[in-house]
């Protein structure tokens, strides 16, 4: 995919909608005095801020020529994050074995480098050597790792 | 007489057995991935973070401190043998020392680096070792407003330092600083952007934060990217260094320590500043200036010792202020808030031993390390073709473990992804993700400081300008301000910064 908007627009609707956001969330914690701050005195600030400086980056991108995004690989994004949220919903069920295979074979895929073969011997290897390491070794809690 | 006795209860605790090894284990993990271009030392320790929950605070501090500046020295072996810097901080390196090694001079490009980096370490650590309790005794004194106008001064020092855009550096920061807030807000228990989510309640973990926007996003932009061919130099020989040489890199290797050494306390200013600076200087000083950038040992040294001597001093804001000047400074006080120490100017009295037991491992670890890359430098150069199809699965497992097993919470995996697709998201936008970071771990204390402050004062915004500390650092917060603008500084930012890129 290939963005050809200029990246400081984007940057700057990302600011103005981050402090929006955290504005239309924050509205009704309340804001108190300077002397007695509440809760939402400071995050109101912090956002007025973000927005402020959202709008610099538009307006800048308006008036001058500025980089654009250029070339965006969506297949490691998509299948990368893939993987890591496919850890943290298999981790507590179906325990740490699969979900770090699951992990491992979705990198590879991610980055064009799938080879059954391959990748499954890697995928092997490396959960008997976190489980071997991590479980074992330092002691950390990781689910369905211990046999005995 | 009485530094003589801190610095005897600090290799008191560094020698003992345990502390000596989980030292090794630091700089020895260091170096692999400063070796490995592509994963750095904040993914690192941001992983370690939990294990090093179940270490007594001076083993996890001294193996953390270790992984920080192990990764230095086995950043410039990469950019010496393989011209692609292994860390941020060897991108000068690679300049000179990639041109030595083709010209046969490896062992001795390697030697330089590691004996100036040496010599920094251990300049550094006495310049520590005196300095940090004379600044601890000053902070003492600092009151709320006090912290307010410093860490308001961190910041833009931070930002002023920082690749890229300013507009964008300080937007990363107020975002940050945004995610602080998530939480209850301890002063009145009212919780904030927790959509309901009991974990939520104490915030979300910075381990999390730095573990998705560092370990992941850097992974995904990294997929992205074209492959890299490496060509490297295998062979190394005539490692020792004769007299000539030595005597060639002895003056720019103690400039670059007093250069870094100072550049090392600025907020952001940190390793990289500091080798860009002084490879500057050694070139504006040189009387062969045409040398450099064909392999004058000089544009290796100077910036060798450099950011060694910065990534150290880097210690002392952090030790004595509990003002992190970098990222790795960050999860260096998020290791000491997970053991429930709060940094700042009354650790070195309530724990001595930590203090100065991480000040005596930084010398014995800048030893081991000279010992690591010296005599075991083949090791490295096999470690160099293991290629990165190999690594980043293992890299995203370990991610995946380090961010889970903080809570023994999956929604943290999940929040991690989600972070890693910010960071992505960020890179391709060319914002960093370290002023977030810088932001997330500062902000909490800028609104406490804040409220404080403004609580005694009754609400009077005088007090800031009012009390002397608070003023002398409103004042160079403006002075930064002003530098910010003016066009030169501009110019020779940009300058360092579009060098660094080729």
């Amino acid at each position: 995919m290939n963005i050809r908007l200029s990246s400081d627009f984007l940057t700057g609707l990302l600011f103005c909608g981050l402090g929006a956001l955290a504005i239309i969330i924050g509205s009704d914690y309340p804001i108190g005095t300077t002397s007695r701050m509440g809760a939402g005195y400071f995050p109101l600030v912090v956002s007025i801020g973000l927005i402020l400086l959202g709008g610099v980056l538009i307006v800048r991108s308006m008036v001058s020529e500025t980089e654009e995004v250029g070339a965006v690989d969506l297949r490691p994004l998509i299948v990368l994050l893939g993987g890591v949220l496919l850890f943290g919903f298999l981790i507590e069920d179906w325990g740490f074995p699969l979900a770090g295979l699951a992990v491992v074979i979705a990198a590879h895929i991610a980055g064009r480098d799938f080879k059954p073969l391959q990748t499954g011997l890697l995928a092997v290897g490396l959960v008997i050597f976190c489980v071997a390491l991590f479980s074992y070794g330092l002691g950390l809690n990781l689910p369905h790792t211990r046999f005995w | 007489m009485e530094l003589f006795n801190d610095l005897l209860l600090g290799f008191s605790v560094a020698l003992t057995p345990m502390n000596l090894v989980y030292g090794f284990l630091g700089v020895l993990l260091g170096t692999v991935i400063g070796v490995l271009p592509g994963l750095g030392p904040v993914a690192t320790i941001s992983i370690l973070l939990p294990v090093t929950f179940a270490l007594p605070a001076p083993a996890a501090l001294i193996m953390l401190a270790g992984i920080y500046y192990g990764a230095q020295y086995g950043g410039s072996t990469t950019a010496i043998l393989v011209n692609l810097p292994g860390e941020s901080s060897s991108v000068v390196t690679a300049i000179d020392g990639y041109q030595m090694a083709r010209k046969g001079q490896a062992g001795l490009a390697l030697a330089t680096a590691a004996l100036c980096s040496f010599i920094a370490g251990t300049l550094a650590t006495v310049v520590i070792a005196v300095a940090a309790p004379a600044l601890a005794e000053v902070a003492l004194d600092f009151g709320p407003a006090d912290y307010f106008s410093l860490m308001l001064f961190g910041l833009v020092a931070a930002v002023i330092l920082a690749h890229g855009s300013i507009v964008k550096a300080i937007g990363m920061i107020l975002v940050g600083i945004l995610l602080g807030t998530i939480g209850i807000d301890a002063n009145t228990s009212v919780e904030r952007f927790t959509f309901g989510v009991p974990s939520f309640g104490d915030g979300i973990d910075f381990a999390v934060i730095a573990m998705g926007m560092f370990g992941i996003g850097e992974t995904i932009s990294n997929l992205g990217g074209t492959d890299q061919s490496r060509t490297f130099v295998k062979e190394v020989k005539n490692l020792w260094p004769r007299w000539a040489d030595i005597k060639r890199f002895i003056r720019p290797a103690l400039r670059g320590t007093a250069l870094g050494g100072c550049l090392g306390l600025l907020p952001g200013g940190g390793p990289v500043l500091a080798s860009f600076s002084t490879y500057a200087l050694e070139k504006k000083l040189s009387k062969t200036p045409g040398e450099f950038g064909k392999g004058a040992i000089e544009g290796v040294a100077g910036p060798e010792a450099a950011n060694n001597a910065a990534a150290q001093t880097a210690f002392i804001p952090m030790l004595t202020l509990g003002l992190p000047s970098s990222a790795v400074m960050a999860l260096m006080i998020g290791a000491l808030m997970m053991q429930g120490l709060s940094p700042g100017p009354q650790l070195m009295n309530q724990r001595p031993d930590l203090f100065w037991g991480l000040i005596a491992s930084m010398w014995l670890g800048n030893l081991m390390l000279v010992i690591l890359n010296l005599p075991l430098v083949g090791i490295w150069v096999k470690l160099l073709s293991v290629p990165y199809r190999m690594l980043y699965p293992a890299i995203m497992l370990f991610c995946c473990i380090g961010v889970y097993s903080i809570h023994n919470n999956a929604l943290d995996v999940v929040l991690a992804a989600i972070f890693g697709g910010f960071g992505f998201l960020a890179k391709k936008l060319h914002c960093e993700p370290a002023p977030l970071l810088l932001g997330f771990i500062l902000g909490p204390m800028i609104e406490e400081t804040l409220r404080r402050a403004l609580l005694i004062s009754h609400g009077d915004p005088m007090v800031f300008v009012e009390r002397p500390i608070s003023l002398s650092f409103l004042v160079l917060t403006f002075l930064l301000l002003i530098v910010l603008v003016a066009p030169m500084i501009r110019v020779t930012r940009q300058r360092a910064f579009e060098e660094s890129t080729d």
